[in-house]
């Protein structure tokens, strides 16, 4: 059980070939020989990134929670839509399971990834030795449901360019449809430059002692 | 590949590469915890996992370039309707209004919201896009055994596009739009609507046929059959 980097290898992010990082290349960035991708054995400043971009979603969080995502306008009447108003205004029509669907795609999805993200990175800063193996599956969730919250402003806009019927209704998208967009964009840069590798690194030296002290 | 490009007193070197590239190109290294693997021979239809971290390493695709040539044609065809024929349309009292899909992203910039409008123009529009015509710019050149420049720089693009583009999270905001509005407003679904779901429909396909790692696949043995038969000319 040995990984890449502990042979002097590294694997094309993009096309996954395997490069020897030889002595003579290690002064500029190395670059796939088939794909011309850039390669990093771990991606470079990928805990100080993902920090960085995890605290700008945490903060764009709290003007797409004070800011109305739209305005609706029925008859003359213009009403400002908060993120959690949408949510019980849904549940008020009685749609449960659509009203679930943005609650979890607008608050739970968000808060849950901004706890998931910090503890992946407090572990790695911490060198974890524990539970592994669940902390990677936390991870491969987080970066596959991040990207659906974005049904939220994509909802605002649909309806936004629907609901434009002169003086009956009309619905006009709000400034914290940006900043929900915003969140959504850092807090996906924040788990696409947290490489999951950090989380098995120190490893070997624990667990297979001698197979690891064999070469 | 390598060998005729270099010169005779070159010839013992290269011989030494030659082998370190043999070896190198049996392993496989997990993208998720950098344990390397050394390639076996899988079933078609199977997949290979990390033993470490359970993350996929590679699958075993049929091969077939002109079933994925097949799913994404269609697919670019089902994009050109989706986007030329009305999506949604409302009708409230007598009054109705009706959107295409990119609609929406005006409805975003006409309220000043710029920056979000040009996101939203990536994500539903620009980056599936690319990532389709990137993917016919490739195989159908493979298909027909050329090949036209910059292959890898595509790859690349398809590849780091991927995650950024959310067509099927857009087919869902319409649906809960859909329900957020039933109650007030009689609501038609236009042709546009179902060839987008359609279109979802194939993108998963074509997604299950060629994933990255089959693509790449595709351009290597293709450059593999074109050095063999260089090799042979000189």
């Amino acid at each position: 059980m040995k990984t890449a980097a502990q042979c002097g290898l590294v694997a094309c992010p993009a096309c996954g070939t395997i490069t020897r990082l030889s002595v003579e290349r290690l002064g500029l960035p190395p670059k796939c020989q088939l794909c011309f991708a850039r390669l990093h054995s771990r991606k470079p400043m990928s805990i100080q990134k993902s920090w960085a971009w995890l605290t700008a979603g945490v903060l764009a969080y709290i003007p797409a929670n004070v800011y109305p995502i739209m305005h609706t306008t029925v008859f003359g009447n213009s009403e400002p839509n908060t993120i959690i108003g949408g949510f019980f205004v849904l549940w008020e029509m009685k749609s449960y399971p659509i009203a679930l669907v943005v609650f979890a795609a607008s608050v739970v999805v968000p808060v849950l990834k901004f706890i998931a993200v910090s503890y992946l990175l407090i572990s790695i800063q911490g060198n974890f030795q524990h539970d592994r193996y669940d902390r990677t599956r936390l991870f491969r969730m987080t970066e596959f449901i991040g990207r659906w919250s974005m049904i939220d402003v994509f909802v605002v806009a649909i309806l936004a360019a629907l609901v434009q019927i002169g003086s009956v209704a009309q619905i006009d998208p709000g400034l914290g449809a940006t900043a929900f967009g915003a969140t959504v964009i850092f807090t996906m840069m924040s788990a696409l430059s947290l490489d999951s590798r950090l989380l098995w690194d120190g490893y070997d030296s624990s667990a297979t002692n001698d197979e690891s002290s064999a070469t | 590949m390598v060998a005729d490009r270099h010169t005779a007193n070159e010839g013992h070197r290269v011989e030494d590469r030659r082998i370190v590239e043999t070896v190198l190109s049996s392993l496989v290294a997990c993208h998720e915890c950098d344990l390397l693997h050394e390639k076996i021979e899988i079933d078609i239809g199977a997949e290979a996992r990390c033993i470490r971290c359970n993350a996929s390493l590679y699958t075993n695709k049929q091969n077939s370039i002109d079933r994925a040539l097949a799913v994404g044609l269609a697919a670019l065809i089902m994009f050109v309707v989706a986007n030329a024929f009305p999506f949604l349309q409302i009708t409230v009292s007598g009054n109705s209004q009706s959107m295409s899909i990119i609609s929406a992203v005006y409805a975003l910039s006409n309220e000043g919201l710029w920056l979000l409008a040009i996101v939203c123009f990536g994500f539903i529009l620009l980056f599936p896009l690319i990532r389709m015509a990137g993917l016919l710019y490739i195989l159908v050149p493979l298909r027909f055994h050329m090949r036209l420049p910059c292959i890898e720089l595509v790859f690349r693009g398809i590849v780091f596009l991927s995650p950024w583009s959310m067509m099927e999270i857009y087919l869902f905001g319409a649906i809960v739009a859909l329900v957020k509005l039933a109650a007030m407003a009689n609501i038609e679904l236009g042709y546009s609507f179902w060839a987008f779901a359609l279109l979802n429909i194939l993108t998963v396909a074509s997604l299950q046929m060629i994933d990255n790692h089959s693509l790449w696949e595709f351009i290597s043995e293709a450059r593999d059959q074109e050095d063999l038969h260089s090799g042979d000319v000189s």
